[in-house]
């Protein structure tokens, strides 16, 4: 499967939002607003092209059985520290990023709020690096797999936000208003998502 | 009953009327000697041979399969309007009887009458009623529901799935399979195709008449024609960009032009915006051909790509106002 075909499949057929459900409380919190949805977006697929890679020379270098052999200690396993390590790495790039949008748009840091931080422990993002271990990608495939699923779970939030703004709840049966209906529209985006699922660049 | 209902019933009559007949033509080729359902036990007790070749015989093959089909969707359509105008205090939604009518001609014949039965009721329910019905749904019940069986049970959107016992495959797997000159040695030509007669849905198989209805809808200001334009323009470009098949193929076998003339004109989920009207057209287009195409299946991909368009909309809308408010306060400085 070359480059463009997995960053294709990974944002549309195995979406990280619409497939598996992954970073679903962000998914429904911040959809209530386009302009926040599309900031989220950008924000997402920002820090999973980066932290993917950066995980994956981690766990390539570091944590995998037998990576430390340049130091003499080939006989190491630190693969069980992964989820440790990964959350640090994705935690730092979420400060780091976080520091970036006070400086530059301090309006979308305000807006996000208490999401962006949050962003650290968001499973799509963790979800997206444990995948690259357990589909044992490359150094160039993890950088488009960690793109496509950030441009994946972003286009996937900017529509459900641009529906969510559409649906009037006013007409809704009431026990379905608001949660309810925004779980209902997100499993006809899957459905939606799912008519590519075979498509091959 | 809606006047926008009425037009469309009355649009989408004559391409029911010739896709049936097609259905049946085709069911009487090619079955009967496998296919002892309880239809073919009916036409012979209708007393019609299999043998006597008129088109009215095979009106009335194509109807034994089709009636059933139409008849359970009415009674689910109906129940699940009644349920939710007792729940919600509200009179029945006019929406249960296009949507029943809609549905009934995008299935194959060989759809087992529960499972039709069961789609159609996720379509109304979660497609229609939880957004409070007509005029505020998202997507087209009937639409969702054909979507809906495709997905939860494949068999029958495959490609021998047409026709009952999987007797042949559809003319647009054959054309797709090997190329559209070795299929017109098989005797498939382009014209008969865009009349109808090919293996497909009970009801869709007729571009011809898709097409007229659809010049009706416009006539009579039931349907955006830009909508169709950019659904034409989306095939004619695609098609262009090196698909193998020629897009007038596309618009000729299987469902596309039926969904342009019927579905996606649907006035409560069509954009509103002119700009709007066409990008969505053109999106379908696009799309159809695309996973027509790019995917090794080849799978028929119209009702997966409305779907996709179709929730794509909110998105369009907003993204060509946005465009336009550019503009003015453009023009406005």
């Amino acid at each position: 499967m070359d480059l463009a075909t997995l960053a294709f499949r990974t944002a549309f057929v195995e979406n990280l939002a619409l497939n598996y459900l992954l970073g679903m409380c962000t998914f429904i919190a911040v959809s209530q607003r386009v302009s926040t949805a599309l900031g989220l977006g950008a924000a997402m697929t920002v820090v999973l092209s980066i932290t993917v890679p950066l995980n994956f020379l981690l766990f390539e270098y570091l944590l995998t059985p037998g990576a430390l052999a340049w130091l003499g200690l080939g006989f190491f396993d630190l693969s069980f520290l992964r989820f440790v390590a990964f959350i640090g790495v994705i935690a730092a790039f979420v400060q780091i990023l976080e520091l970036v949008l006070e400086r530059y748009s301090p309006r979308l840091e305000h807006a996000l709020g208490i999401y962006l931080p949050l962003l650290t422990v968001n499973c799509a993002i963790l979800g997206a690096s444990l995948f690259m271990v357990q589909r044992a990608y490359g150094f160039a495939e993890s950088v488009a797999f960690g793109f496509g699923s950030g441009a994946g779970w972003a286009i996937a939030i900017v529509l459900f936000a641009t529906i969510r703004e559409r649906v009037d709840e006013q007409h809704a049966p009431a026990g379905l208003r608001g949660l309810g209906l925004a779980f209902v529209v997100t499993g006809l985006l899957a459905l939606g998502f799912a008519g590519l699922r075979g498509i091959e660049l | 009953m809606l006047r926008s209902h009425r037009h469309l019933l009355l649009a989408s009559a004559p391409a029911a009327l010739l896709g049936v007949t097609n259905i049946g033509a085709q069911i009487r080729a090619t079955t009967g000697s496998i296919d002892s359902s309880w239809q073919t036990s009916l036409l012979s007790v209708l007393g019609v041979a299999r043998d006597t070749d008129s088109t009215v015989a095979a009106f009335a093959a194509g109807a034994v399969y089709w009636l059933p089909l139409l008849g359970v969707a009415l009674i689910v359509s109906f129940a699940w309007g009644s349920v939710f105008a007792r729940a919600m205090n509200r009179s029945i939604d006019p929406v249960w009887l296009p949507a029943a009518w809609l549905f009934s001609l995008m299935l194959p014949a060989s759809a087992p009458i529960g499972t039709t039965a069961i789609a159609l009721s996720f379509g109304l329910v979660f497609g229609c009623h939880v957004f409070g019905g007509t005029n505020r749904y998202l997507i087209n019940p009937a639409l969702l529901a054909v979507v809906f069986l495709g997905v939860g049970y494949p068999t029958l959107a495959a490609p021998d799935a047409a026709l009952p016992g999987g007797a042949a495959l559809s003319t647009w797997s054959v054309i797709a399979a090997t190329s559209v000159e070795l299929a017109q040695l098989q005797g498939i030509g382009l014209l008969g195709a865009a009349f109808g007669d090919e293996v497909g849905a009970i009801g869709t198989t007729s571009a011809i008449a898709s097409l007229v209805g659809a010049a009706y809808l416009i006539s009579v200001r039931a349907a955006a024609p830009l909508v169709i334009v950019g659904g034409l323009l989306g095939l004619i470009a695609t098609g262009m960009l090196g698909a193998s098949v020629p897009w007038a193929w596309h618009l000729a076998l299987g469902n596309v032009a039926f969904a342009l003339a019927f579905v996606a004109t649907d006035s409560t989920t069509c954009p509103g915006t002119r700009p709007a009207q066409l990008l969505y057209g053109i999106l379908f287009g696009g799309v159809v051909i695309a996973i027509r195409m790019a995917d090794p299946a080849h799978p028929e991909g119209t009702w997966s790509a409305l779907l996709l368009a179709t929730l794509c909309i909110p998105l369009i809308e907003r993204a060509t106002m946005g465009v336009r408010r550019t503009i003015g306060a453009r023009n406005d400085a």
